[in-house]
């Protein structure tokens, strides 16, 4: 947790602070202040980095100087990089698998410790893929149940762990009441989905996972990412979920995000959503009229058509969405999530709606 | 044991033609597609390349695998299951005629219903008792007990001692009990209404069309049409239980079947939630009297009329009036959704005595309301038992009730274990028996068959046309929202 | 030639190879039948079997080729279903039988009937 000190007068309350109570001050430049010793603390930030930051936020303090962002008090975006490690490579993964930095679990059990119960009400796990740390997820899940009891939790995972019934057990059992999972189907069929998961049998794993999850009374959501690989069967795609897991809380259907893996296979995974939102409109009817909760993610509403609005969410989290100059005189601006502000390209359709 | 040389492994489906040439094939989960001759040809004969578009669609519904077998023989177990869960819920339906005396003397059943004096035609409150004990043995969670007559509001204490009982029993049964009176609702008023919105029963009605339609049929003992009471009491009971309260069920005669449009629009004028066009039944005591034309008709004239009026009633939905047929949203179920659609009328094995069961005013037991009609002219091959002499078990292990169940499974049936649409489809031995003589029946013969052949088929069509508006009305009903609810209107998270 | 056809006015007579066609497609056929005709079956010259199909009085005004067309789709079609049916049929009660008491070892049981996994 950081306090933030941007006049004297706050800088005066940071040399009061007790230890417990505060872990880093972050120093608006102008400043002369001098610390508590045991207080980590940087100096000299400019006023537009610092304008972001709150009180209650937190941050990590890189000895290099660097001040990452950790949590965001009062935003339901925050998460927890459970690990950096995959049992899988999609194709268009926003970031690559690689090895975790020791303590990960250390440190994410201190960042929970210092978010604000009171003003946490969603939390994210994410990966990697979380369910590789084993006992420790069930540790890290129990973990931020009992720190934030009023938080959903939402895990992100591609479920093949679950495969074993008792793991799958252990971890719904940690969360309940408060966790979701969020699971990735790509295809209705085995041979499209390993494609883009990089991982054969993941398929028929994750199907099994899902059906246990079912048997646990797990509320779980599906999610798809939308390119080449995805777009070409997606009524299949709806009709496979309808039949054989008509127990899904909610269906997504997502935009992808051009950063990381997406942006170095962006040549052959890349669709204008333009080019496939009749495709897309069709799949989402064919859930709504089955009474399967949809939602379209990522995407803008100038490129869906009108009867497909009510399904698409303001789904970028806050610190990426953007509004490219075109959006200024649109009319359905405030309604609509915008472009990845990171993303590398963006449909070439976008327009005002009038 | 197979060779594992082919490209492919098939899994199980049945096959048969349909329009345009092509075959409709249908899998143990009730999943369809339809394929041309020359694709299906490519595909039992393994040419199909296992990368085309087609292919994909076949491996997504699971009609065939490449690679591994043992998920996908996991996943259609558990949808083979899912769509069998009907069975779970053995005896749900509990119908008990409570006297057989009638205020009105209809055509259809003029010579099966008593006068109004005739109270030894009454179901006695000991046996009302004893049918409750029975009905609440059941195994079943689910159970609901519709009062039958006659008019059962002319033995209404009967009907009050049953709930109590029902009731009482429940407080420690903890069933998921509901009841539904089925009456004429003439003699409906105003107190048996608040009792029946203080035990939150629900009521079941005939009107069979507009004036000259109800009234042709549907006549009070002094010889006088029913209708204008009818409307009277519909409005008043509407008014004091609520509106979606009150379901009408329309008998469908051979002056009908020019007239469907009317009758349609008189349930839509009364904002009736839903409509139910059936066949009347060919046999009891229809069959015999004075107004037999009426009564006996050939089914393809029914078959004809449904699919016109259908439509009829599609296009009404899509101008804006809702209003559900009854029969194509049981039969689009079963088509389309993964879950259980069970009926007790069209259900394989038989829903006769599985689903549902009648209890006469003498407290014998038949496995549905034919078999207690043969029994009152003379044939008394459905008896099951008498609630007043009989245990639970005797009853519902009755020696013909395993015969019902042998006699009604469509997967071994002659004509049906082949029929590509069995799935979506039952048996009804009881009605084999009383039209073509053994519980078997004849399918090249049977009018049942013939039925739901076509109208299955004909649903099929449309769901092959897959036009937007159509399939979401259809949605609509399936899933039982308005036409703006199912385009989205509701669904801003 | 599979098949060799005689017709008369009121009925027309089949007669088929038992090598390609089984007596349980020839019967199944005849049943769908049953409802227009009256059918005999009896054993034919050599490795064969005759069908004959004769209108049943209330249906005299059916144009017998349409019956003997039917009923030929309708025997391909049976012959069809009997050897798809020698595919699939232990699958199929693999599926009836998992469905309603989960086997300990699918995989074992999914190996033995489809020879693979």
């Amino acid at each position: 947790m950081i306090f933030v000190a941007r006049s004297p007068r706050e800088a005066k309350v940071v040399t009061s602070l007790r230890r417990e109570h505060w872990a880093a001050a972050v120093v608006a430049d102008s400043l002369d202040f001098a610390p508590r010793a045991d207080l980590p603390c940087i100096y000299g930030v400019g006023a537009a980095e610092l304008a972001p930051l709150e009180e209650g936020d937190v941050v990590c303090l890189d000895p290099s100087g660097d001040i990452a962002l950790l949590y965001k008090i009062g935003n339901p975006h925050n998460s927890l990089l459970a690990t950096n490690r995959c049992n899988c490579l999609c194709v268009m993964c926003p970031q690559r698998p690689g090895d975790d930095p020791p303590g990960l679990l250390e440190n994410n059990l201190k960042l929970l410790a210092l978010m604000d119960a009171a003003r946490t009400t969603a939390l994210g796990i994410t990966g990697g893929e979380p369910t590789l740390l084993g006992d420790d997820l069930v540790r890290l899940i129990e973990a931020c149940r009992q720190k934030l009891p009023r938080a959903r939790l939402t895990l992100l995972t591609n479920a093949r762990r679950f495969k074993d019934l008792e793991f799958a057990r252990a971890v719904v059992r940690a969360g309940y009441p408060q966790l979701f999972m969020e699971i990735p189907l790509f295809a209705d069929n085995d041979t499209q989905h390993d494609a883009v998961m990089g991982a054969r049998g993941s398929f028929y794993d994750t199907l099994e996972a899902l059906h246990h999850l079912a048997l646990l009374g797990q509320p779980v959501g599906l999610r798809t990412v939308l390119h080449a690989m995805t777009i070409g069967r997606l009524v299949p795609y709806a009709e496979f979920i309808y039949r054989n897991l008509p127990y899904v809380f909610q269906v997504a259907f997502m935009g992808m995000e051009t950063i990381g893996l997406a942006s170095d296979n962006l040549e052959r995974l890349w669709v204008d959503p333009y080019d496939y939102r009749l495709e897309l409109a069709a799949a989402v009817r064919y859930l709504a009229r089955r009474l399967v909760p949809v939602s379209i993610y990522n995407h803008q509403l100038c490129i869906l058509p009108a009867e497909v609005w009510p399904y698409a969410r303001q789904s970028i989290t806050t610190w990426k969405q953007a509004y490219p100059p075109v959006c200024e005189a649109c009319r359905v601006r405030d309604r609509c999530g915008g472009v990845f502000g990171t993303g590398k390209r963006h449909s070439a359709y976008l327009r005002a709606v009038g | 044991m197979l060779v594992g040389s082919e490209p492919y492994l098939l899994l199980p489906f049945r096959f048969g033609p349909f329009s345009g040439g092509r075959l409709l094939l249908v899998n143990v989960a009730g999943e369809y597609i339809l394929l041309t001759r020359q694709e299906f040809e490519n595909l039992v004969s393994y040419e199909l390349s296992t990368t085309s578009p087609l292919f994909l669609d076949l491996k997504g519904k699971h009609f065939l695998t490449d690679t591994a077998v043992t998920p996908v023989i996991d996943l259609l177990a558990t949808k083979y299951r899912s769509k069998r869960e009907f069975l779970k819920t053995f005896t749900a339906l509990h119908m008990v005629v409570v006297t057989l005396r009638c205020n009105q003397r209809c055509n259809y059943c003029h010579a099966s219903s008593q006068p109004k004096e005739a109270r030894q035609y009454d179901m006695s409150p000991e046996t009302g008792l004893h049918v409750v004990e029975k009905i609440m043995a059941t195994p079943s969670p689910i159970v609901k007990i519709e009062f039958q007559g006659g008019e059962p509001l002319l033995n209404f204490e009967v009907v009050k001692t049953i709930v109590r009982e029902a009731k009482r029993l429940n407080r420690v049964k903890k069933k998921n009990l509901s009841f539904v009176l089925c009456t004429n609702l003439t003699l409906i008023n105003e107190a048996s209404l608040r009792y029946l919105k203080k035990e939150g029963i629900t009521i079941s009605t005939s009107l069979d069309g507009p004036p000259a339609i109800h009234d042709r049929h549907r006549l009070l003992r002094n010889g006088r049409g029913s209708y204008d009471i009818f409307m009277e009491k519909l409005h008043l009971s509407r008014r004091l239980l609520g509106h979606d309260q009150v379901n009408a069920l329309v008998t469908i005669t051979r002056e009908s079947l020019d007239h469907l449009r009317e009758i349609i629009d008189e349930y839509a004028a009364h904002r009736f939630h839903g409509v139910f066009l059936r066949h009347i039944n060919p046999y009891g005591y229809a069959l015999s009297g004075p107004f037999r034309s009426s009564f006996v008709y050939p089914m393809e004239d029914f078959v004809e009329a449904y699919k016109k009026a259908l439509l009829y009633i599609i296009e009404l939905n899509l101008s804006g009036v809702s209003l559900v047929e009854n029969f194509a949203t049981i039969l689009l179920s079963r088509i389309l959704t993964p879950f259980s659609t069970g009926f007790v009328d069209l259900q394989s094995p038989t829903g006769a005595g599985i689903s549902g069961v009648i209890y006469d005013y003498n407290g014998d037991v038949y496995p549905c309301d034919e078999g207690r009609m043969l029994a009152k002219m003379g044939d008394r091959r459905f008896f099951l038992g008498n609630v007043n002499h009989n245990t639970y078990l005797e009853i519902f292990r009755s020696s013909v009730l395993q015969e019902l169940i042998e006699a009604s499974c469509v997967e071994t049936l002659p004509g049906c274990h082949s029929c590509v649409l069995n799935n979506y489809c039952g048996a009804d031995p009881v009605r084999n028996y009383a039209v073509q003589g053994n519980l078997i029946g004849h399918r090249p013969t049977s009018d049942f068959c013939v039925k739901h052949k076509e109208i299955i088929t004909f649903l099929l069509e449309l769901l092959d046309q897959n036009d937007p508006g159509v399939m979401d009305v259809f949605w609509s009903w399936i899933t039982n929202r308005t036409l703006a609810e199912v385009r989205g209107a509701c669904c801003e998270l | 030639m599979d098949v060799k056809v005689e017709r008369e006015p009121r009925l027309v007579r089949l007669q088929v190879s038992k090598a390609i066609y089984e007596k349980e497609a020839v019967l199944a056929a005849a049943y769908a039948l049953s409802g227009v005709c009256q059918n005999r079956i009896e054993p034919g010259p050599g490795d064969t079997v005759i069908i004959t199909l004769t209108l049943l009085p209330a249906h005299q005004g059916r144009d017998l080729q349409e019956v003997e067309s039917r009923f030929m789709n309708e025997l391909i079609d049976q012959q069809l279903r009997l050897e798809l049916e020698r595919r699939y049929g232990s699958l199929r009660q693999l599926i009836v039988r998992h469905a309603f008491s989960p086997l300990e070892n699918l995989e074992a049981e999914v190996v033995k009937v489809a020879g693979r996994k």
